[in-house]
């Protein structure tokens, strides 16, 4: 690869750059995830199984007294305390799950999967018996 | 050849950081289509054995048609290539969506998609920063390339089972071809960073000159390489390097099934085997960067012939010592430290012999070797395990493939070539 210039490249600051790459490589998968949430949230005339967010500082008596608010029934935690997989029959459970102060609802991600390698292709199996089919039951 | 910005004097730091950035799309969209599999009969009618096929078919011609791609980016720089590269991408997704059918998928996905990948993927990116960069940077360069591909197969590899259920399959494979189409604004930060075709038409009536930057001058470097020992060690080394790769990544989650390690407290994890291949992903992008950081010091033919070696020792440690959930996270962690780091040494190494002037081509011709060696391993894990009913003799087969690999590489020599002693070509 050539070019009109033929000057010496100059000498970059290898941490600078790395940083900096590191940055905007975090920032786009940042600004990835928060469209995917926006573009996915359910709409509030859901009932069924859900991840209901609760704003991250609530505490853990307000996340209970929120989903006892719905009469909803808690399935399972997640790795945060302030999201939670429930469950009602409500047709109207996003709504009221939002009127008790959560920040959203989406379909429950039931695992997840990696995908490495320069080359490697295939769905990973697991043993979660939410990936494997039970317990996704949006209505 | 030397380079170092566009003629638009965008920095050269702003290329690395943007091409970081394309490579993290490039390579992760594509990691991510694996998790379509067993969607595809309900979504567009066709079967997961196609689909699967169709994907074979797309890393082959990744390997196949990245020699082609390369040579392009040699003759003419890398922003058309990358350009027409994303829209060959995103159409495939996209073709695929509009006309469902297995023809169409094979010719979509493994066709279109495929030369997408091997033009938009992170050899082109990683082999254009070593060009620009000053010779001392360029294994750190090549480094920070790879890295940055492996995040993106971590990162939208995870990202991707979450679109899957979230938006659905069809969206979420529309999403990803809008990702892919990112990457034509992109490269538009590489215009003015010209081919060996630049020196033809700079160089035209001089008579000298006149065969400068032509396909005879590709061919005579590309016969000039096999004629090197060291490029043909390297080539033959980089298939064990596929090998390894594909056979872990598509049989350790099998394996530990077969084993009976599935500990209940990583389920909501996904499971062993999710999260072991998480830890190689997350360990890949740190072998990666370290692997560059160690070629601009050390030599790269050592590093080489240590990663290989350090693999076989891991497999023969993980099979030997009794397989437990620990045991487990420890040889991915360690895998992934050596996962993709070979990738900045090979190319360096042939950037150090051959130069930078055609140094795309040499290495995408060598990655069709690694290519391979993915396509071989998958095929004889099957075999081996329909003959034998486990995967032990595969894990031996692996071990073995490492040490010669090491023995391969220990020998190149990583000279600059000495031109002078060439014959001159017809």
């Amino acid at each position: 690869m050539t070019q009109t210039d033929h000057s010496p490249p100059p000498r970059l600051s290898q941490t600078r750059v790395t940083a900096w790459a590191l940055f905007s490589g975090t920032l786009a998968l940042f600004a990835l995830a928060l469209a995917l949430a926006v573009v996915t949230r359910l709409p509030d005339q859901t009932s069924g199984t859900v991840l209901a967010l609760f704003p991250p500082r609530a505490s853990q008596d307000r996340v209970f007294e929120a989903i006892a608010e719905t009469d909803a029934r808690i399935i399972r935690a997640t790795l945060f305390s302030n999201a939670w997989i429930i469950e009602s029959t409500a047709p109207d459970f996003v709504a009221r799950l939002k009127q008790a102060g959560a920040i959203g609802a989406w379909k429950p991600v039931s695992g997840v999967s990696f995908a490495v390698g320069g080359c490697g292709f295939g769905e990973i199996l697991s043993n979660d018996p939410v990936l494997t089919g039970q317990g996704d039951g949006i209505g | 050849m030397t380079s170092k910005s566009s003629s638009a004097g965008t920095s050269l730091g702003l290329i690395i950081i943007v091409g970081c950035l394309m490579a993290l799309i490039s390579m992760g969209v594509r990691s991510a289509f694996g998790l379509f599999v067993d969607g595809a009969p309900a979504a567009i009618g066709v079967s997961s054995g196609d689909f699967g096929l169709a994907l074979g078919w797309q890393n082959l011609l990744w390997g196949l048609m990245g020699a082609y791609a390369a040579s392009l980016v040699d003759r003419f720089g890398p922003m058309w290539v990358l350009m027409a590269g994303a829209v060959m991408y995103g159409s495939g997704i996209l073709g695929m969506l509009f006309l469902p059918g297995t023809w169409w998928t094979y010719l979509f996905l493994g066709g279109l998609t495929g030369g997408g990948v091997a033009a938009t993927g992170f050899t082109i990116i990683a082999m254009t920063f070593g060009k620009l960069v000053a010779p001392e940077q360029r294994s750190w360069a090549l480094g920070l390339g790879t890295a940055a591909a492996s995040f993106g197969q971590f990162a939208i590899g995870v990202s991707g089972g979450v679109m899957l259920q979230q938006m659905g399959w069809t969206n979420a494979m529309c999403a990803f071809a809008g990702l892919t189409f990112l990457i034509i604004p992109l490269s538009l930060v590489f215009a003015g960073i010209k081919g060996t075709a630049a020196d033809k038409a700079a160089s035209a009536g001089a008579s000298s000159a006149a065969a400068s930057g032509s396909s005879a001058e590709l061919w005579a470097e590309i016969k000039a390489a096999f004629r090197h020992r060291g490029y043909v060690l390297l080539f033959f080394g980089f298939f064990v390097c596929g090998f390894h790769i594909a056979f872990v990544y598509i049989y350790l989650p099998k394996f530990l099934i077969d084993q009976g390690v599935q500990p209940q407290w990583l389920n909501g994890l996904g499971g062993i085997g999710a999260v072991a291949l998480g830890l190689v992903g997350l360990f890949n992008i740190l072998g990666a960067y370290l692997a560059g950081l160690f070629g601009q010091k050390a030599s790269k033919k050592y590093g080489l012939a240590f990663i290989y070696l350090a693999r076989s020792v891991a497999m023969i440690v993980f099979i030997v010592l009794p397989i437990t959930p620990l045991s487990t996270l420890v040889f991915a962690a360690t895998m992934g430290l050596l996962w993709l780091s070979t990738v900045p040494l090979t190319q360096g190494i042939v950037a150090q012999v051959f130069g930078t002037r055609y140094m795309t081509t040499l290495y995408a011709i060598v990655f069709v070797s690694h290519q391979f060696g993915s396509f071989s391993a998958t095929f004889l894990a099957r075999w081996i395990e329909n003959m034998t009913g486990e995967l032990t003799l595969m894990w031996v087969a692996a071990i073995v493939m490492g040490g010669v690999a090491a023995l391969i590489h220990w020998p190149i020599d990583e000279r600059p070539l000495d031109r002078d002693a060439l014959p001159v070509a017809a």
